[in-house]
């Protein structure tokens, strides 16, 4: 394996897939590197391409041409199944809709991911503990997501997220199911772990908000990243 | 944060202990609680599956039992019990006999001595096998007849009770205790003579000499052997008048009955040696009692087929069954499975998610059928539901269920183990969906 620079290099990388036969390009040859510690927002319409990108991005998808590096390490070719532990060890999740698990408590859904691992019980509750008290739920810490507000929601998935001690935290419109309100401190929230952590983060968002406030903006259009 | 990405990090399993088993066995046992309507039919129908074939299984396993008892204790329809194992002169069955008690078992008290000191044989029962005429002075008819001693051949017939208490074969051989030179008669063959019991009546057959000798015999009791064929000649009678009527002390073979059937081979082999070394020059033969048991075979047979395919069709239900709701549970869920893919887990882990699902429910649900099964047997066995005689035999029997045999660990393991492959199309499922393609699933 080839390695390169950055925590994500993507080199010349495009995207197709066919719907009825037709051709889509959800990705057109697109390069960039994301380094350790970026706060980055992928901004552009519905169907530009962000969300492609994201999932390249965290590795749960492959591009149909280019190269992919994580930790400086050619990805290209390995397949999604044998980049489980990748994810696990190194890759945090924040969802539009939340995907917490419905029958686990605040707790559990932290603990789920962390089993796999190897950490220890006691390891894993002080996590849970720390994470769900750093986004303000820590007395949620029993409760089930269906007794959590949506905002309180997402905030579990941050801690989920962020309890596996991640380099890369992938946010697909982390937002776009919240109130203004609980938007905007999602996001402030995400910013200071960005800085308290030095956790990288790629989230893709086509609020106005997010997109004035963030300090790497990529715009995409069409597959394309068309500025920075 | 890690800072090292390495090869290994990339390409080694997830961490995978029993710890993190026991974690995602309390993760699918909480995801039966999802969909409880859902869940409750699938516990259902495991619960009804167990409990059908748990009571077919009991009652196939009665049925093969009474059947065996029935051919060692009465022989199918009283033409004697064949016990558990018979001992006959070696030449019997492979040569004819020019008269007879030709191939007669002589000395038979010390035989039968050195037979009880056998610790596993409980009693032995001496028998003469003769045939002839009888006569009540109008009309003569044949009969097969068999000379008995009434008090172990009792005991015999009477073990049929423990079994099935409305069967009282026992008394039907008590007038034979009376010591009076008396007979007791088939009820087709009593009827055909017009006798009613007490009628004196003569038995003619020939001797060891090979001359005719007729005996002066009371009808002591008629009865139903159970098969109406044998009814029509069948002649039971002390073997004192056999031996009188024959002129001859010898017998025609031993029945032995061990205390119980553990380990048959074992007593047979023991028995075996036992003779060998007292009798080395009787040249005696041991004959198990399935060894001539063609009916009991013919039927236990047919039983075997019937009960394999209802077994299957009922495994076959559960299994179809369970797999269409495992199939609807997975589709529900797909969005969960990739956002378990995403985050890390494999599609091992994921997948050991729903077989232990649909394990559990293969664990309630048996668990379930089995007190279901319990209680119902003890119902159906309460009842003493009246069932039509089988085959060949014209005495109903009761129908009884036997709630606990060696078959009912089989069915749960079969029932759990169908409802653990139904997951198996969940597995299809989540390796057919790409992580993606999971997470935009609506």
């Amino acid at each position: 394996m080839s390695t390169t620079a950055g925590l994500i290099q993507l080199e010349n990388i495009s995207r197709k897939y066919y719907l009825d036969k037709t051709e889509i390009c959800a990705l057109d040859n697109v390069s960039l590197q994301i380094n350790k510690g970026d706060f980055v927002v992928l901004a552009g319409p519905s169907g530009s391409g962000k969300t492609t990108l994201l999932n390249i991005i965290g590795c749960i998808d492959k591009p149909s041409h280019g190269k992919v590096f994580f930790g400086g390490m050619d990805i290209t070719d390995t397949p999604l199944q044998k980049l489980d532990h990748l994810r696990l060890n190194n890759i945090g999740f924040i969802f539009q809709t939340f995907n917490l698990i419905p029958v686990l408590t605040a707790f559990e859904n932290i603990e789920l991911p962390l089993l796999f691992k190897g950490l220890d019980e006691k390891q894993i509750k002080l996590l849970a503990v720390k994470f769900l008290q750093r986004v303000g739920i820590g007395e949620k810490i029993n409760q089930k997501p269906s007794n959590l507000s949506g905002g309180q929601r997402q905030r579990l998935a941050i801690a989920r997220a962020l309890a596996g001690n991640p380099s890369l935290i992938v946010a697909d419109e982390p937002t776009a199911s919240l109130d203004r309100k609980n938007a905007e401190s999602i996001i402030e929230l995400l910013r200071e772990l960005n800085d308290e952590f030095g956790v990288t983060v790629v989230l893709a968002s086509h609020d106005p908000m997010i997109i004035e406030h963030s300090r790497t903006k990529l715009f995409m259009r069409d597959g394309c990243i068309v500025s920075d | 944060m890690p800072d090292i990405i390495t090869d290994s990090s990339i390409n080694s399993g997830a961490h995978h202990t029993w710890r993190n088993f026991v974690k995602l066995l309390r993760l699918g046992y909480r995801n039966l609680f999802r969909n409880r309507r859902r869940s409750f039919f699938a516990i259902l129908i495991a619960a009804s599956g167990c409990a059908a074939l748990s009571i077919a299984i009991g009652y196939y396993s009665f049925s093969i039992y009474s059947l065996q008892e029935l051919t060692i204790r009465n022989g199918f329809g009283g033409s004697s019990g064949s016990g558990h194992v018979q001992i006959f002169d070696k030449r019997v069955g492979e040569q004819s006999e020019q008269r007879t008690m030709e191939f007669g078992i002589d000395g038979v008290g010390v035989l039968m001595e050195k037979i009880k000191k056998d610790v596993d044989v409980d009693y032995v029962l001496p028998r003469v096998e003769f045939g002839g005429l009888i006569s009540n002075g109008d009309r003569s008819v044949p009969f097969k007849g068999f000379g008995v001693e009434p008090e172990n051949e009792i005991r015999l017939w009477a073990g049929m009770s423990e079994i099935n208490p409305r069967l009282k074969l026992g008394e039907q051989l008590m007038p034979l205790k009376t010591g009076r030179q008396g007979i007791i008669l088939g009820k087709t063959i009593a009827n055909s003579l017009h006798a009613k019991v007490g009628d004196m009546m003569i038995i003619y057959s020939t001797t060891v000499d090979g001359t005719i000798n007729g005996v002066d015999v009371e009808l002591l009791g008629i009865m139903s052997t159970g098969v109406s064929e044998t009814d029509k000649y069948y002649l039971l009678t002390n073997i004192s008048v056999a031996e009188k009527l024959i002129n001859s002390h010898k017998i025609s073979l031993l029945s032995v009955m061990f205390k119980n059937r553990k380990h048959f081979d074992n007593k047979l082999r023991s028995l075996q040696s036992q003779l060998d070394k007292g009798f080395t020059s009787a040249n005696f033969k041991l004959v198990p009692w399935d060894e001539q048991a063609a009916f009991y075979i013919s039927i236990r047979d047919i039983f075997n087929i019937i009960f394999t395919f209802m077994g299957s069709i009922i495994i076959v239900i559960v299994l179809l069954s369970c797999w269409n709701i495992m199939n609807m549970t997975t589709m529900e869920r797909i969005k969960e499975i990739g956002t378990l893919r995403a985050i890390g887990l494999s599609t091992k882990n994921i997948s050991t998610i729903f077989i232990l699902e649909a394990f559990l429910i293969g664990v309630i649900g048996v668990a379930i059928g089995m007190i279901v099964q319990l209680i119902a047997s003890r119902i159906i066995n309460a009842l003493r539901i009246i069932m039509p005689p089988v085959p060949g035999m014209s005495r109903p029997y009761t129908l009884q269920v036997y709630a606990a045999t060696w078959f009912h660990p089989l069915i749960a393991i079969g029932i759990i183990a169908a409802i653990t492959v139904s997951s198996f199309s969940s597995l299809i499922i989540i390796k057919r969906f790409s992580i993606v393609g999971s997470l935009e699933h609506t």
